[in-house]
């Protein structure tokens, strides 16, 4: 029994995977599609199955009864039956799909990836979802794609942090009479970059780590950052400086025109670091950290990011980010968190 | 009508040497009735391709240089009481010329700024609560240094806009450099000659709102409006996928590319506009709306260019 | 730009129109069975459907959940099946399959959780219009169909598409119905037709028509009908006068003093020995019969017919009749030898049976046949003097007779005088057996509606005579054959001595208007043919209802085999198979090239023409090497043709200005189609130098 789950999985495995080199020597990956006889496929539903049953029951009641109208309706049944397999089939063709590669976005939270579908006539029931995906797909449906452009967000909700590929997206419909289901495997190269969920963590300034303990090597740090909070040097005048912030009491003193130039933080950068996130779970740590991200990307402060292990592994490497402020720091930072040991963690 | 231009033109590139395109752009600008904005290192000739401009279509000039201490009331004007007469006298600032050049207007600050631009719009300006009208035509010319921004306030976004156009000098071929150095001194008074009444200049206006835009040009604006919009698909440039990453432009940037091109049509001696005329304009017209801060200038010609680039020009909004 | 799209997590849900609109297509596919439906069981469909509204109400108007109890559902699911199963016996089989079919159907729609249920819903819908087509196959029963099953599919496709309208969506399905009307009309005609697999049980409808017993009376009742009972095709013949259309269908030799029937022996002998074959001599004339059903096995045709179809037996009386009953629209085809005799001699069982009559159930009557045997000497005189009883005294010919007290006809002939066809032939016939000569009562129809709206051009050669008799219900009629020594049976109508008009041409007006006030039919026959162009339409419709039985409802095994055999010759089945796929292939390449060339012709549409003869030779120097970006502009293009292709750089360029005029420039129309002439000039030149 055990050996025939084994060679059955096998066989599926063999199949998808002899499926998918054909899927992609046929729909090789792009930004851009067009569906075209080239990479649509077609089959009835089931609904479309019991139709035909249908068909051939109205058929042999005809038969039975010699009743040619029956037999007509048979008939005429059956003819639209082929109808609408192309008229599914148009339904589908001539739509472009363009997507971008990469999104981001958080652990068991939805993830967005825009889909811009332009066509030139009217399409029903287009039918988006990450089909390589088992868990957390949401179907994302479109009633109506009028002529023109519309942009459709698939949305998935990945559990683990990490960088994702997606695999493709499936596109389909059912119209116009669910009889058959119009479907193409779309390669956009969809990836996503999963940062760890962020977990609230009281009283944090506990577990932040000053220039004194064992961090990087810069120990001093003075930020360049120009702000209103605190001063913090006298620089020569510049000719369309503000007046307000000339020294007078300088000038008054002869030491000539300066003006006063203030800072919006003083004092070291924080750094965070894994380590000294509290629990022992690396995932854990890293949702913790992930929130001190977050925290201090909303204060506009500076910090740096330290990755270091308490495990002594080998395969480890330590991550470190030095210490800034921004929005693009703050990507960056999330960016190794979601990367972090990830090959070790998918395992 | 059309003598007149290439007269102007043929004067204007005697003086401004090396720099046809630049000074055809710069005639246009003045033509759709826009103001121009010019961004180079100093002595590039700036200054005197407005001079040049001003001098030709024999128009009244006057040149401010903007400092950090140049307050409102020296660009518009002030109402000062003359104790002679007992009574407040306007003395008029030089945004009273028809051709007014700013220079280095990144240097005064956002207030000053701000009273000259609301100015160009209007083609009003308001001192102490009565309007008076500038003249016609009203023409500025800025100028901006785009290195050493110390001390010196960018203009935001949204007056960059008021600008219909944006154009750099560059440096002089050899050729060109050669001449110039050999015309050692300037002689203004000598060289340039009035061409132009300030009729004519107004009647040539009127003529460049007649020329015929066909529907096929009108969509062609709009699809490059739209894909600074990130609206087509054609939005993408390049097979990653990523889209130009650009400001989008508003319709006022459509319509100063429209005005813009109608000029060089007129210019070109021609009654109808040809995508030639658009692409001719577009990166001059729409660079400085297309600008996304923090980005170096190199990329940005290239916005320009790839947005060209993505639009079909005989079937533009498909 | 904004989003339509939405998420898809919620279970299957009807949206607000299309539960009524499903609400309505069931409502009007159970109407299209509703004649079939016992009205106990209409009223339990009604009550479900209402209750289908109440809840569809309830749950959008006032967002309750409403849910039906399952076990209400059951409870009343179980006790419609054994109601109709306890009325299984009286509505026989196919009936309560239909009433179980309807049933289930109603049911069904309480229970639409998902999308499967929903599907079953609609199968079920769609096979029972197909049942409905069992009972009735008429040609506008069968458009009204066709309209349902659009309704039927709009439904299913609301599912698809929520934001298309109704008047769209009807379109939508319209076109796919007509595009695969290609194929089932090819289907139609060659797929081959396949005897019945097995029994199947059928309608144990009410018999309609003449009845094979008949007392006076009778047939006034039937005369009411305005339904059709038979179609007559003379191919194109001459038709006979209307006095000469008597259609046979039995004849009644018995009488019990009361009513009329038929001798079964005649039936019985023919059965023990060989099958008979009447002699026939003389000029024959063909026609088709298409008759409706009548659920009897009685067939119509005039004397004497005959029909080589084995399915068809006559009878030693020359009545002819199907070994099974008529249950649906049958076709056959007759001779008929008007001008031969019937029965030239006959056995003394038969002349012993025709004068038999029930001694003092009318005395009256026999007294008076007694004394025309011993007043006249030759049957003829007897029989005329009979007539001319009826044709002096005041008789009255008229659908509504007073009854009669014990069916006697004695009252009728002495009292009342005033009676049916029946009435008529009853005494006649009594009273000729009375008077000695074998007589008996004949039913059938006289005459019919001659129809020839539905002419066609047969064949120009020879002048034909098109159209078609149809024969109704109330042309049921009954009269009278005696048998005369070397005549053999002869036809006597006694209702021709009294009302000579309804044998010559048909209803009398006076009658017509009996007939109206009678039946209680909405349509009135009688108002119906006095206003000309209701009538013309009327006919008009009959005679398509008439091509659409003959061609569509007639196209039988037989017929097809004819006409493949025409078409192909030998080999029929490889060429059939060879048709049906050819034209499958056909079908879908049709389809193909449609929608290609509609797309073809919605971007012509938006072309200009310049556009298009410029994009043609772009194309064609693309072709020679030259390779353009999309967003190149004409001018430039040139230059570039110029640098590459320096021969052809003047003529390009000069087609190239006079494009960018016909693109740009404001130009008038006249200006444009001379400037667009000179472009093609440059086109051909260009082309010929390319």
């Amino acid at each position: 029994m055990n050996l025939l789950a084994s060679i059955k999985q096998k066989l599926n495995a063999t199949i998808k995977s002899r499926i998918n080199s054909w899927l992609s020597k046929r729909v090789p990956g792009s930004y851009k599609h067009v569906l075209s006889s080239r990479n649509i496929f077609i089959m009835p539903t089931r609904f479309g199955f019991s139709y035909l049953l249908l068909v051939t029951l109205l058929f042999l009641l005809g038969t039975n009864y010699q009743n040619n109208i029956i037999l007509l309706l048979s008939y005429l049944l059956a003819s639209l039956f082929i109808t609408t397999m192309m008229h599914s089939f148009y339904n589908f063709s001539q739509l472009t799909f363009t997507s971008t590669k990469l999104q981001y976005g958080f652990a068991s939270q939805n993830i967005y990836f825009p889909i811009q579908v332009k066509t030139s006539k009217d399409h029903y029931d287009i039918n988006f979802h990450f089909y390589q995906i088992e868990q957390n797909v949401d179907l994302t449906k479109l009633d109506l794609c009028s002529r023109g452009e519309v942009q459709v967000l698939v949305s998935i909700k990945p559990e683990l942090r990490g960088v994702h590929e997606l695999g493709r997206i499936k596109v389909f419909s059912e119209y116009s009479l669910g009889l058959f289901i119009t479907w193409a495997m779309l390669d956009f190269s969809h990836q996503v970059i999963v940062f760890p969920h962020p977990k609230k963590l009281s009283n944090h300034s506990n577990f932040l780590s000053s220039i004194n303990e064992k961090g990087p090597d810069e120990l001093e740090y003075k930020t360049n950052q120009s702000g209103i909070d605190d001063f913090s040097e006298l620089k020569n005048y510049i000719v369309g400086e503000s007046q307000a912030r000339v020294a007078w009491k300088q000038l008054a003193r002869g030491q000539g025109k300066l003006t006063k130039h203030y800072q919006s933080q003083q004092g070291n950068p924080i750094w965070l670091k894994l380590s000294s996130m509290p629990h022992t779970d690396i995932e854990t740590q890293l949702s913790y950290l992930c929130f001190l991200i977050l925290e201090y990307g909303k204060t506009q402060q500076q910090f740096g990011l330290l990755l270091d292990s308490n495990l002594s592994s080998v395969d480890q490497e330590n991550v470190s980010i030095s210490p800034d402020a921004g929005n693009q720091h703050q990507q960056n930072c999330l960016i190794a968190l979601a990367k972090f040991n990830n090959g070790r963690s998918a395992d | 009508m059309q003598n007149v231009i290439k007269n102007i033109l043929i004067e204007i590139e005697s003086i401004v040497l090396g720099k046809p395109n630049e000074c055809r752009l710069a005639v246009a600008c003045l033509l759709a009735k826009g103001h121009l904005l010019i961004e180079d290192l100093p002595g590039m000739g700036k200054t005197t391709l407005a001079h040049t401009l001003a001098e030709t279509l024999n128009l009244s000039y006057q040149r401010t240089q903007f400092t950090s201490d140049l307050l409102p009331a020296d660009v518009v004007g002030i109402s000062i009481f003359n104790t002679d007469i007992k009574q407040f006298e306007l003395h008029k600032g030089p945004i009273f010329n028809q051709v007014v050049l700013a220079d280095e207007i990144n240097r005064a600050s956002p207030k000053t700024q701000s009273a000259l631009l609301e100015a160009m719009e209007e083609k009003q300006v308001s001192i102490d609560g009565t309007t008076h009208l500038l003249p016609e035509p009203f023409f500025v010319i800025a100028t901006q240094n785009p290195l050493f921004h110390a001390g010196t306030y960018p203009l935001p976004e949204s007056q960059l806009d008021r600008f219909m156009m944006r154009i750099s000098l560059g440096f002089p071929d050899v050729e060109a450099e050669k001449n110039i150095l050999l015309s050692l001194s300037r002689d203004r008074t000598k060289a340039i000659e009035n061409i132009n009444s300030r009729e004519d200049l107004l009647v040539m206006q009127q003529e460049i709102e007649k020329v015929h835009a066909s529907e096929v040009i009108i969509e062609y604006i709009i699809a490059l409006c739209h894909v600074s919009r990130g609206q087509t698909v054609k939005g993408f440039d390049n097979e990653a996928g990523n889209k130009i990453l650009c400001r989008p432009l508003s319709p006022r940037a459509g319509k100063a590319l429209l005005g813009a091109a109608k000029a060089w049509a007129f210019i070109d001696n021609r009654d109808f506009l040809k995508p030639d005329d658009i692409k001719a304009v577009f990166s001059s017209v729409c660079e400085h709306r297309l600008e996304l801060s923090g980005h170096e200038r190199g990329d940005n010609n290239s916005v320009s260019q790839q947005i060209l680039q993505a639009v079909d020009v005989l079937n533009p909004l498909s | 730009m904004f989003n339509t799209a939405r998420k898809i997590n919620s279970p299957f849900a009807l949206s607000y129109q299309n539960s009524w609109l499903l609400w309505f297509c069931q409502l009007m596919n159970i109407s299209s069975l509703a004649l079939e439906i016992s009205t106990w069981m209409l009223a339990i469909l009604a009550l479900c459907l209402c209750w289908q509204a109440l809840l569809i109400n309830l749950k959008f108007n006032s967002n309750k959940l409403a849910k039906v109890s399952p076990v209400l559902l059951t409870l009343f699911a179980i006790g419609g099946c054994i109601a109709i199963a306890i009325t299984a016996a009286n509505l026989g089989v196919l009936i309560s399959m239909v009433h179980l079919l309807t049933f289930a159907y109603v049911l069904k729609a309480f229970e639409i959780k998902r999308r499967k249920d929903f599907y079953q819903l609609l199968l079920l819908g769609l096979f029972l219009l197909a049942a409905a087509l069992i009972f009735k196959q008429n040609l506008i029963f069968s458009f009204m169909l066709i309209l349902v099953l659009v309704l039927n599919l709009m439904v299913l496709m609301l599912i698809f598409s929520p934001s298309k309208s109704l008047p769209s969506m009807a379109k939508t399905i319209s076109i796919l119905l007509i595009q695969s009307t290609v194929l089932a009309v090819v289907l139609f005609i060659v797929f081959p037709r396949l005897s019945p697999f097995w029994q199947v049980p059928s309608a144990k409808s009410a018999q309609t028509g003449l009845s094979d017993e008949v007392s006076p009376g009778d047939i006034a009742n039937l005369a009411l009908s305005n339904d059709l009972a038979f179609r007559v095709d003379f191919k194109g013949g001459q038709i006979p006068n209307y006095s000469k259309l008597y259609w046979r269908a039995m004849t009644l030799e018995l009488y019990d003093g009361r009513k009329w029937t038929r001798a079964n022996n005649i039936y019985r002998k023919a059965k023990e020995t060989k099958p008979f074959k009447p002699e026939t001599s003389g000029q024959a004339i063909n026609y088709d019969i298409i008759v409706e059903p009548s659920f009897q096995s009685w067939l119509y045709g005039l004397a004497i017919a005959q029909s080589t179809d084995i399915q068809i037996k006559n009878s030693s009386d020359y009545t002819i009749q199907t070994r099974n009953i008529i249950s649906q629209i049958s076709h056959y085809e007759i001779n008929s030898y008007l001008n031969t005799s019937l029965d030239l001699s006959i056995d003394d069982i038969t002349k012993k049976r025709n004068l038999s009559i029930v001694q003092g159930s009318n005395p009256k009557l026999e007294r008076l046949g007694r004394e025309l045997k011993s007043k006249y000497v030759s049957p003829q005189e007897r029989s005329n003097a009979i007539l001319a009883m009826f044709r002096a005294e005041q008789y009255f010919y008229t659908l509504k007779p007073p009854l009669l007290t014990n069916n006697s006809l004695d009252q009728f002939f002495f009292n009342t005088q005033a009676g049916f066809c029946v009435h008529y032939a009853s005494s006649y016939t009594y009273l000729m057996r009375a008077a000695g000569i074998p007589a008996r009562v004949v039913t059938g129809y006289l005459g019919g509606e001659y129809n020839n709206t539905s002419n066609e051009p047969l064949s120009n050669t020879v002048k034909q005579q098109g159209g078609h008799l149809s024969v109704y219900q109330y042309d049921a009629h009954a009269w009278s054959e005696i048998w005369l020594e070397g005549i053999g049976w002869f036809r006597v109508d006694p209702t021709a001595a009294v009302d000579p008009e309804r044998v010559e041409s048909g209803w009398s007006s006076a009658l017509l208007e009996q007939q109206s006030s009678l039946n209680n039919d909405f349509v009135d026959l009688y108002q119906l043919r006095n206003i000309a162009w209701l009538n013309a339409l009327r006919l008009q419709l009959d005679a398509l209802d008439y091509q659409w039985t003959r061609w569509v409802l007639g196209y039988s095994t037989k017929k097809q085999f004819d006409l493949l055999k025409r078409w192909f010759g030998k080999d029929i089945p490889w060429k059939v198979s060879a048709v049906v796929v050819g034209s499958l292939i056909i079908f879908m390449l049709l389809l193909n090239s449609l929608s290609r060339f509609s797309l073809w012709w919605f971007k012509a549409k938006q072309a200009t023409p310049w556009l298009v003869l410029y994009n043609k030779l772009r194309l064609k120097l693309v072709n020679k090497g030259l390779k353009p970006t999309s967003n190149i502009t004409p001018s430039s293009f040139a230059l570039l043709v110029t640098e590459q292709l320096p021969f052809l750089s003047s003529d390009f360029a000069e087609f190239t200005r006079v494009f960018e005029c016909l693109m740009y420039q404001d130009l008038s129309k006249k200006q444009q189609d001379e400037l667009l002439l000179h472009l093609k000039n440059q086109y051909v030149k260009l082309k010929g130098k390319l």
